[in-house]
């Protein structure tokens, strides 16, 4: 009976990890999940952020509210390294001519990995991200009188 | 008569009692020590397989038949250690096709966006560009230093000349001397580049 109930916890261990390993994969994140950037700030919601009082936020999107403003957005992405690093392919969804993103990585001790800016308006590109390291989606939002229109949508990651 | 018959009878029922018991003692020697005559059956055969497993010890059974391998865990495609990615950085570089006019410029631009004020605190010691790729050697003053100039690196090569649309960098090697001087490799791509 106990090799039974040994392999009834080994079962149970098995799926909780294979589904926690397949947690990210196709992973979406909504801008909204992120904050503002304030350049060397602790606070990126201070009022005195640009970023943070120029922005609104609704239903999976950031926008630049306000024409001749500028708001720069950070979306952190969960990308799983432990042992290896690892290509991540990131599409988003932009709204205006007047929005751009990059994506970033970074080593564990803060220094840049790799980045790349984005290329169309859905395709970020392959971001490599190093073992241990982290990851994130930087959007600049600059809408204007002619374009009143910049808006990051959705990221999905693979 | 009647005497006789009952005999018999009692007889005959102790005989088979006795082969009964006997059969179901031979069955718990092969099930391995199972704990009741009810358990004898079907969880057994459970037990017998996996302690053929995970056993460190010969199995006594020379003849039986073995255990189909256990399924090779699936590799992550998207996952490569450091060492061979900068390897394959370095072998991507170096079989791109051989510089032109324009990639010659564009050493130009990066080796003018490196002398400005915005890269105060890097050196930009070498570069050399290929066709569709850059290779770089930049050493920093400090950490601060390293951390400053890339956090700006987009718009310093793109106040320079440089198209940073789809543009894309990678940093696979770092060293630190003992006076804290930070010596990187960089390669700069296109990010729709797959070898990137």
């Amino acid at each position: 009976m106990t090799t039974k109930k040994s392999a009834i916890m080994v079962s149970f261990l098995a799926t909780v990890g294979l589904f926690a390993s397949q947690a990210h994969a196709g992973t979406a994140v909504a801008p909204g999940s992120g904050h503002p950037y304030f350049n060397g700030s602790a606070d990126p919601w201070s009022t005195s952020n640009p970023s943070a009082t120029n922005a609104v936020v609704s239903d999976n999107m950031v926008c630049g509210q306000f024409p001749g403003s500028s708001v720069t957005w950070v979306t952190p992405l969960a990308v799983p390294t432990s042992t290896s690093n690892r290509t991540t392919t990131i599409t988003q969804t932009l709204t205006g001519i007047l929005a751009t993103s990059q994506a970033w990585s970074f080593n564990p001790n803060g220094t840049a990995f790799s980045g790349i800016a984005q290329s169309s308006s859905t395709v970020i590109g392959n971001l490599v991200v190093p073992v241990n390291g982290t990851a994130m989606v930087k959007s600049f939002l600059s809408p204007d009188v002619d374009n009143p229109t910049a808006c990051a949508d959705t990221f999905i990651f693979t | 008569m009647k005497p006789l018959v009952a005999f018999v009878v009692v007889v005959t029922l102790a005989i088979v009692g006795v082969v009964a018991v006997k059969h179901r003692g031979v069955g718990e020697v092969k099930s391995a020590q199972a704990d009741s005559a009810d358990s004898a059956g079907r969880p057994e055969r459970q037990e017998v397989v996996v302690r053929h497993v995970f056993s460190m010890e010969p199995s006594p059974n020379v003849g039986a038949p073995t255990p189909p391998p256990a399924p090779v865990a699936e590799q992550d495609p998207a996952a490569v250690s450091p060492e061979k990615y900068a390897q394959d950085l370095d072998a991507a570089f170096r079989t791109d096709a051989p510089a032109g006019p324009a990639a010659q410029q564009t050493a130009d631009s990066i080796t003018s966006a490196f002398n400005t004020p915005n890269a105060k605190g890097a050196t930009l010691q070498r570069v050399e560009c290929h066709a569709t790729r850059c290779r770089m050697e930049v050493q920093f003053d400090d950490l601060d230093s390293d951390k400053r100039i890339f956090k700006g690196i987009f718009e310093l090569l793109s106040s320079n000349g440089i198209d940073t649309r789809g543009l894309g960098f990678v940093v696979p090697t770092r060293t630190t001397s003992a006076d804290g001087k930070i010596e990187a490799t960089v390669h700069l791509f296109h990010a729709d580049d797959p070898s990137g």
